[in-house]
């Protein structure tokens, strides 16, 4: 995953004078990062490149190719990204075969009623609602999304109650959980959810590989793939 | 008037019970039903009750005990002194190999707290000083949570916190309730078998002393007493302000300004205002839950405007 090979990297703090101090020859904005950052930074004469936040795997495309454009390596960004359309095919599901009846609205739609319901319980209560990435991605993989259906904006909050009621068939759960003593994970072993087992599966999903748009969903995928069946 | 408001917090109560977002839960079969009745409504509802209950109480004792009515565990750094301690309890990981380390630190943080600004009470200082002194209290407990924050690995841990601050009794289970109440409930008696020498100790210490009231004793009584309830209710919920600020308000002018008799509709006027403010936040349709304390800051911080606005031509006089 992206993560280990970042950790290769001395981490610099994102201070302009540390940033300035390496000479480099490109600086990535966020498209919301503060102004006076990139007004320090371009007026120090180094090139910036503002770019907005990959929320999808389409997203995350398009910002490989601009990078990739902005660096003068097309070639690496587009092989990457043809890579993430292969992998994409790949593991989304296939929603019975092509032909005639395909196409039947009524079929469509009630293959999607029959989609089984996975709730995502991420730290501090947070859920991916709609339109998140991981709402995009158990869409992919043949889940209908419990946050979504409830109409939970993409950052929202999930509560407990509401994840028993909803009856999901999978938790989502974050696999970094419990490895540092985190009052934003406890819920995570809450007696109410005893009452789920036996009826729902769990997955545990290392958050590094679902945070951001990028090609470490697709293991993300891959593993909601492995549940589905 | 305890009766009408001990039936005003058994209907909250009940109302708590019976309202969340799975609307009628049995109607989900047995099992999912009982498992949202008893392991989600039950601890919220009673954490509701009990720890509103304290807060109130601890007003209570606090504005009788220190002569001042703006004295209330958070707005004079009772609250987080409690969870400075909490939270160095918590990423310790203390509270992960012993589960009683979490209320205990808090008990003892508001214990510490209690008894720092007694000192302030004793060297004979006035309300404005008590208030200066939770000031600081408050301004070295934000800047030793900040620090061990800093220190701690858990990536969530600078969210989470302010989060948990903000105060909040949602998704507690049943152990948060086992290993607090008999904290709270101890603390409770403690302070509420002294209601005749608070009255005493109302006139100023050496008033209370020629009345033959053990003052050294007394006072250690009640810093114990506010410490577990205090200290144990917010180790479990965060800080939940102005509950203990406005509670005592609301009840005194009917009991005839007696400390000792304002404790126990406090007590109950407290648990109802927090069980109606953990009802409220569920029904507002804001697009996540607000945190109780939030709420309650909201109702409370205008409040306290008023007291001091009331209070202010007393100040002067004196």
């Amino acid at each position: 995953v992206m993560a280990d090979r970042a950790r290769a990297i001395p981490p610099v703090r994102a201070k302009v004078e540390s940033i300035l101090e390496l000479r480099p020859d490109l600086v990535i904005f966020d498209r919301d990062a503060h102004a006076n950052l990139k007004r320090l930074v371009r007026k120090a004469g180094v090139p910036i490149l503002e770019v907005p936040w990959a929320a999808s795997l389409d997203d995350a495309e398009q910002l490989i190719a601009r990078i990739g454009a902005a660096l003068g390596r097309d070639a690496e960004a587009n092989a990457i990204i043809a890579d993430m359309r292969e992998q994409r095919r790949r593991f989304t599901l296939e929603r019975g075969p092509p032909g005639p009846h395909h196409d039947d609205e009524r079929t469509r739609r009630s293959a999607l009623r029959e989609a089984p319901l996975a709730a995502v319980l991420q730290p501090n209560r947070a859920t991916a609602g709609k339109g998140s990435l991981m709402d995009e991605l158990l869409r992919l993989s043949g889940f209908r999304n419990l946050a979504a259906e409830l109409g939970i904006p993409a950052y929202g909050r999930l509560p407990l109650e509401s994840v028993l009621a909803g009856r999901p068939d999978l938790l989502v759960l974050d696999g970094n959980a419990n490895t540092h003593p985190a009052r934003a994970t406890e819920f995570v072993d809450h007696n109410a959810l005893q009452a789920l087992a036996g009826r729902a599966r769990l997955v545990s999903i290392p958050i590094k590989a679902s945070i951001c748009a990028g090609p470490d969903n697709f293991e993300v995928l891959k593993l909601l793939g492995e549940a589905r069946r | 008037m305890n009766r009408w408001l001990l039936a005003l917090v058994l209907v909250l109560f009940a109302a708590s019970l019976a309202i969340g977002p799975a609307l009628w839960p049995w109607r989900l079969g047995h099992e999912v039903g009982w498992a949202i009745v008893w392991e989600l409504r039950v601890p919220r509802a009673t954490l509701g009750l009990l720890i509103g209950g304290v807060l109130g109480l601890s007003g209570a004792v606090l504005q009788g005990w220190l002569r001042n009515p703006l004295a209330e565990p958070g707005v004079i750094g009772v609250s987080a002194c409690a969870s400075f301690a909490a939270v160095c309890a918590f990423y310790s990981g203390l509270a992960a190999a012993f589960t009683l380390a979490l209320p205990l630190a808090g008990i003892a943080g508001a214990a510490i707290a209690v008894a720092l600004l007694m000192t302030a009470v004793r060297a004979g200082t006035g309300t404005v000083s008590l208030l200066l002194m939770g000031v600081a209290i408050n301004a070295i407990a934000a800047a030793l949570i900040a620090l061990v924050l800093a220190s701690s690995p858990n990536p969530f841990a600078y969210q989470e916190i302010s989060l948990w601050l903000a105060g909040s009794i949602t998704d507690r289970d049943l152990r948060y309730l086992a290993i607090s109440t008999p904290f709270m409930v101890a603390g409770a008696l403690l302070v509420l078998g002294a209601g005749r020498w608070l009255d005493a100790l109302s006139l100023g210490e050496d008033a209370a002393r020629s009345l033959g009231v053990d003052t050294g004793r007394l006072g250690l009584r009640l810093t114990l007493g506010v410490g577990l309830m205090v200290g144990a209710a917010t180790s479990v919920a965060g800080v939940i302000g102005f509950v203990g600020l406005i509670a005592p308000h609301l009840v005194r002018a009917r009991v005839g300004f007696k400390p000792g008799a304002t404790m126990v509709p406090a007590m109950l006027v407290g648990a109802a205002l927090v069980l109606a403010a953990d009802i409220l936040v569920r029904l507002l349709p804001t697009a996540f839950e607000l945190q109780l304390g939030v709420f309650t800051s909201l109702i409370g911080a205008p409040f306290l405007v008023y007291v001091v606005r009331r209070a202010r031509s007393a100040w002067l006089a004196a």
